[in-house]
């Protein structure tokens, strides 16, 4: 047990850097105050998410409350949190499934197999416990504050949020594990990794589903029907995982002996739930992580009949676009991060509306909305800009490159050249991105003239966005990571960018809800504004771009 | 062949001098060792060499060209290995080889015969279609020399080019060091092992703390300093300079 402990907290060190944050914060000020302002800016493009729900759950407070029916936030926060715990934890689960240098230092450590399980355990379990505690904090918050709870409650919530991801952790693991063995068995690791990662989007439609049937509902009477009848959400989770609702009772009667016995009832199966992965699992996860990096070697025979294809010459900028866009694809954690982003918000979105058949009415009658419809190429546009700085391309187009950028500079390649091929990179992704989008709004009927100066729009804010991300992580790049989820996820460069985004939708909605001016000219002013904003980045990156690379050691 | 004038390099906030005003000269026709202890600014010094690094002060020529003024040309004079061969570890052996002929503008017949070549002398010809994340060390160190050789540069810059490879490897990779020199060609690298550089090296330079301690051929160190061989030389001057 303290050996699993010790190589957890290596593990949490590697993963989320606490340890060298407090080093920096004593030693390199810079680095701990970028740190930070990572951390902060996370939180604040979450902030507009967590007021959603803040808001919600007062207000479904006060309807449950007309019936004398509060308790049920509490119910819903335990299963919201559960099920988003099970998500987020599929996801740090697969990405934090292999960790550099495992194969070669810990496997070759005297520790048991139930302590490397253990230790990764307890290393996804710190992302869990996060999520946990936010989830869960505004839904009992607001229980506890309406209902005018005691210090107990609190204390009550501190140790539910703790609890709350300990299960669903564990079933992410036992869906992950056998899988990966599989993957390691064929040699299709990163096959499996992709697919485990895809898993996880039916629950991400589901739980937008719950979110949007829950939370931004507007009819009491419905939601009171839809979480309580037979069926409803909660008859529903209380089949299948009612574990949430014993949990509830727990917290619910807290101040009882009863409620205490939930708790304690819960704690022991959580616990127990641990246990049971280590046994059944140990094992098969250490043969999943071993030899990880073997393939089946396929023999590579370069005979006359391939050699056409093999030996292909490109230009320049072909050979430079071509392999930034293999190794970005090729990467699981990137490309599931990344471009596959593109594809993957417009399919759940479609799908949420088409289970969701009052958020497609309310989009239909949004749509007849005549001040809507009129500027629909300017909201189009930004959805596509949205979309597109998602896959996070250039925001860390420098960062993926990690010490291999080295290399890359000693190369007689023109930093031109270079960006150009990280640009296009983004550009070819970007205007992907566009057509889904498109595809979206002709679904919705929308005029083909709006959707062809939505893709205008969109694309064009698009490029100012990618030179902007591609100066960004010129400026601070991170270079020097042993995992790629840390050139990718723990990188502060793609969040300054979507918080960029953010600002011109803010700007955006204001604009044209102040401002009463025809579309047409409106139209006009965004293209010809970010057309100007292209050209001066253009001009700017051109003259500093040599500097820019120079600076980087 | 290589020009370095006055040279130096800091690093970090507190300017640590990792080059302290360097001057070397190294001809066309020979393979130069470049010996240090660890940190003494081998790496830094190749590093400058290839473009990787900017310079603080003076001035290094290859071929007569600055690497300041005409970074590009001079980086097309070079075949260069680094000191670690984990690159672009998403894509297969015969995409790097392509992607580095690519860059260095190779036509499609010359670039098919020397990778066919040099493959198949460092025995790698099998697994090129093999994703490079999937290769040993010593896979990734040849695979990396070929990329480094196959565009017949005339300086070859290799950083620690023997770690990781086999000793059948390691002989062809001396011999063919042996023969671009005879060629009129230059071989600049860096090394820990002392045999390797006292069988092989025209001449050879020692660098500690940022500065050339010592330059010349094996045997007129030896002779000056009296040292029966390279290590005591080498351990004798590390000591005592």
């Amino acid at each position: 047990m303290s050996k699993a402990l010790s190589l957890a907290k290596i593990y949490i060190s590697s993963t989320y850097g606490i340890k060298r944050f407090f080093r920096n914060l004593k030693y390199n000020k810079k680095d701990a105050i970028k740190s930070a302002g990572l951390f902060f800016l996370i939180l604040l493009s979450l902030s507009s998410f967590f007021g959603m729900m803040l808001y919600s759950y007062i207000r479904m407070y006060d309807f449950l409350g007309k019936i004398d029916q509060q308790g049920l936030i509490v119910t819903i926060s335990i299963i919201f949190a559960s099920f988003f715990t099970f998500i987020l934890g599929m996801i740090t689960v697969i990405t934090g499934y292999f960790m550099n240098q495992e194969g070669d230092i810990i496997l070759s450590l005297p520790l048991r197999k139930r302590d490397i399980l253990l230790a990764k355990y307890i290393n996804s379990y710190v992302t869990e416990l996060i999520a946990s505690a936010v989830v869960m904090g505004i839904g009992l918050g607001v229980y506890g504050v309406k209902s005018n709870e005691g210090i107990l409650f609190y204390l009550i919530l501190v140790i539910a949020s703790l609890l709350v991801p300990i299960i669903p952790l564990v079933l992410c693991y036992l869906i992950v594990i056998p899988l990966m063995k599989i993957g390691n068995l064929t040699k299709k690791k990163d096959l499996l990794m992709i697919l485990s990662g895809l898993l996880v989007l039916p629950f991400a439609i589901g739980y937008q589903y719950l979110i949007n049937k829950v939370l931004v509902n507007n009819n009491p009477q419905y939601l009171i029907e839809f979480l309580t009848k037979q069926n409803g959400l909660i008859d529903v989770f209380g089949r299948v995982y009612y574990l949430s609702i014993l949990l509830s009772k727990g917290i619910l009667g807290y101040n009882t002996f009863q409620g205490i016995l939930y708790i304690i009832a819960f704690l022991i199966l959580s616990v127990s739930f641990v246990y049971l992965l280590l046994i059944l699992m140990s094992k098969i996860y250490y043969s999943s992580i071993i030899g990880g990096n073997e393939i089946n070697k396929k023999y590579y025979k370069l005979n006359k009949s391939e050699n056409n294809k093999i030996f292909k010459s490109r230009g320049i900028i072909s050979t430079l676009l071509l392999r930034e866009i293999k190794l970005m694809n090729r990467e699981p954690i990137y490309l599931l991060n990344g471009p596959l982003v593109i594809f993957l918000l417009p399919v759940m979105m479609y799908f949420v509306l088409l289970f969701n058949k009052e958020s497609m009415k309310e989009i239909t009658v949004m749509l007849s909305n005549k001040d809507i419809i009129k500027h629909i190429g300017i909201y189009g546009g930004i959805i596509i800009l949205f979309l597109g700085i998602s896959t996070s391309i250039t925001s860390t187009c420098i960062s993926r490159e990690g010490k291999g950028f080295y290399f890359l500079k000693s190369l007689p390649i023109k930093a031109e050249q270079l960006i150009l091929a990280k640009f296009l990179h983004g550009a070819i992704f970007g205007a992907i991105g566009g057509i889904m989008v498109c595809c979206l709004m002709a679904y919705f009927k929308i005029p083909i003239i709006s959707i062809i100066i939505a893709f205008l729009i969109g694309n064009i804010l698009l490029f100012d966005f990618y030179i902007i991300g591609i100066i960004i992580d010129f400026k601070w790049p991170k270079l020097n990571w042993d995992n790629p989820q840390k050139a990718m996820k723990q990188n502060i460069n793609p969040v300054i960018l979507i918080l960029l985004s953010m600002g011109v939708m803010g700007v955006s909605f204001a604009v044209i809800s102040k401002i009463k001016v025809p579309s047409s000219v409106l139209e006009m002013v965004y293209i010809g504004i970010s057309g100007i904003i292209l050209i001066v980045l253009y001009i700017y990156i051109k003259r500093n771009i040599n500097q820019m690379i120079d600076n980087l050691v | 062949m290589i020009r370095i004038q006055n040279l130096s390099k800091s690093y970090g906030k507190n300017k640590i001098k990792a080059l302290d005003g360097i001057n070397l000269e190294v001809k066309k026709g020979e393979i130069f060792g470049f010996l240090g202890p660890n940190g003494a600014g081998k790496t830094t010094t190749i590093k400058l060499i290839t473009g990787i690094l900017k310079m603080d002060e003076g001035n290094i020529f290859v071929n007569g060209m600055s690497i300041k003024d005409n970074p590009i040309e001079v980086k097309k004079q070079i075949g260069f290995v680094p000191d670690n061969p984990e690159i672009f570890n998403r894509l297969t052996g015969i995409e790097y080889l392509n992607f580095i002929a690519d860059v260095y503008e190779m036509g499609k017949e010359e670039r098919k015969t020397n990778i066919l070549k040099l493959s198949k002398e460092f025995e790698i010809e099998d697994v090129l279609g093999e994703s490079i994340g999937s290769y040993s060390h010593g896979m990734k160190q040849k695979l990396v020399l070929i990329g480094a050789l196959m565009h017949k540069p005339p300086l070859w810059i290799l950083d620690e080019p023997m770690v990781g490879l086999d000793p059948k490897a390691a002989f062809t990779l001396k011999n063919m060091m042996r023969e671009h020199a005879d060629k009129g060609n230059t071989v600049f690298f860096s090394t820990h092992v002392l045999e390797v550089a006292e069988k092989i090296c025209d001449r050879i330079a020692i660098i500690k703390g940022g500065k050339i301690i010592t330059v010349g051929t094996v045997e007129e160190l030896k002779n000056k300093k009296h040292e029966e061989s390279l290590e005591k030389l080498f351990l004798e001057l590390i000591e005592n300079e």
